[in-house]
């Protein structure tokens, strides 16, 4: 598994995807800077330095959701869909090991750029308004690595069964959906059924709470497991019957 | 070895046919025109493709595509090792490509500084150092320059597995014993 892992990890870091995400960690980091608001004044910041610290820290972390899935679907893409090792690797393992190792990776880089934009968060959330919560990070992060390691699960369904950049796309439409239909905080009585709905497939960490993590959770591991075994069938059958 | 009945893959564009073909040919070279369907026979022998009609070949294969592209800074060392660990090749048969296609010199460098002739180089040893039947290779002598071609007819002229080989090129194999089926 390693192995493949890193041969998976030496096909992904070529120029375009260091360009690309050098780009976006830079992005990230300005953006970060600006959402801390340090251009307002220092009365304001002190006077108000709850709200601004709460304010911070929401609309970081709606940043670092977003960030950290436009990174998902580009390693989704390039792994998947562009890989040009499939026809070498496939003839020497079993498809499910090959599927699994790139999975493995996704996650691995979805988790490795959450830690990133969660020190950014860190340290600017430091700089600019005072305080830093370690526990408040590690706890950010067990959400965000539910978050990705849900997405990751997703987005390689959609390549395997769709073979097409447009499905991984549609996740993004999926996404901000959940991000309109349910609003921060809400209680769970308040959401719709169909926010419900899209919110199985297009998981948001905002009803992320203990009593909805039981209910959510199995179920949608459960539409997972399918839309999985219909996948792997239709790949077995279809695309890589290989002879040995 | 190689048995083809009635084969028939349809594209949108074009349809490649075969009505019939029956060789007991260590090498069996597959020749024709672009679009003739040569890749598209291999990939249907290693099953990569669906199609209609019969396809017959005993033992275990070993495909190899036309050039891929390769991990840049990775070496063509590191990767070969890799897949040894993956695979069912030894190291040995792996020295003993390197050193028949003279690459030696080349292992330790970067993908991203090789030409694309020494690129085909690897890409045929990752292939044949596999334990393997039979290889089915689509353009091998692509990129590689007169001496290196024949280099691969020897290195095939000193193996005694079976080859399937798609390709415009016929000269260089004229040493050997072949089959040529004409698509």
């Amino acid at each position: 598994m390693i192995v493949l892992a890193k041969l998976h990890l030496s096909y992904l870091l070529h120029r375009k995807t260091q360009l690309f995400l050098s780009f976006f960690v830079g992005f990230n980091m300005l953006m970060m800077i600006a959402l801390s608001r340090f251009y307002d004044s220092l009365f304001d910041r002190i006077v108000e330095k709850e709200m601004y610290r709460f304010d911070y820290f929401m609309e970081s972390f709606s940043l670092m959701k977003l960030s950290v899935l436009i990174v998902l679907i580009y390693v989704a893409i390039q792994i998947c869909l562009l890989s040009p090792s499939d026809i070498v690797l496939r003839q020497r393992v079993k498809g499910w090991y090959l599927l699994i190792s790139k999975l493995f990776v996704i996650v691995f880089v979805g988790l490795i750029f959450t830690l990133l934009l969660l020190l950014y968060q860190a340290v600017f959330g430091f700089l600019f308004h005072g305080g830093l919560s370690v526990l408040y990070q590690g706890e950010l992060f067990i959400y965000m690595a539910v978050f990705v390691v849900f997405y990751s699960v997703l987005l390689m369904l959609l390549a395997i069964s769709f073979d097409h950049i447009f499905p991984l796309f549609a996740v993004l439409i999926g996404y901000f959906s959940t991000e309109i239909l349910i609003d921060f905080g809400v209680a769970i009585e308040q959401i719709s059924y169909f926010g419900y709905l899209i919110n199985i497939f297009f998981m948001n960490l905002h009803i992320l709470g203990e009593e909805q993590l039981v209910l959510l959770v199995p179920l949608r591991i459960m539409v997972y497991v399918i839309v999985l075994y219909v996948s792997m069938t239709f790949v077995r059958h279809q695309k890589l019957h290989l002879n040995n | 070895m190689l048995k083809i009945k009635n084969f028939h893959k349809a594209y949108k564009s074009a349809d490649v046919c075969v009505d019939a073909v029956h060789s007991d040919a260590r090498v069996v070279l597959l020749v024709g025109a672009n679009g003739s369907g040569k890749s598209t026979l291999l990939k249907a022998l290693a099953g990569l493709i669906d199609y209609q009609g019969v396809l017959e070949m005993k033992g275990s294969i070993m495909y190899a595509e036309e050039l891929i592209r390769y991990p840049d800074y990775l070496t063509p060392e590191k990767y070969l090792n890799y897949l040894i660990k993956l695979g069912t090749a030894s190291t040995i048969r792996m020295q003993w490509l390197i050193d028949a296609f003279d690459l030696k010199e080349h292992v330790q460098k970067p993908f991203k500084a090789l030409s694309k002739g020494t690129k085909q180089k690897v890409h045929l040893v990752q292939a044949m150092m596999e334990s393997r039947d039979v290889y089915l290779l689509d353009e091998p002598l692509s990129g590689l320059d007169v001496y290196a071609q024949r280099q691969l007819a020897n290195i095939i002229k000193k193996r005694c597995e079976k080859f399937v080989i798609a390709t415009h090129e016929t000269n260089i194999f004229d040493g050997l014993e072949c089959h040529k089926v004409q698509l």
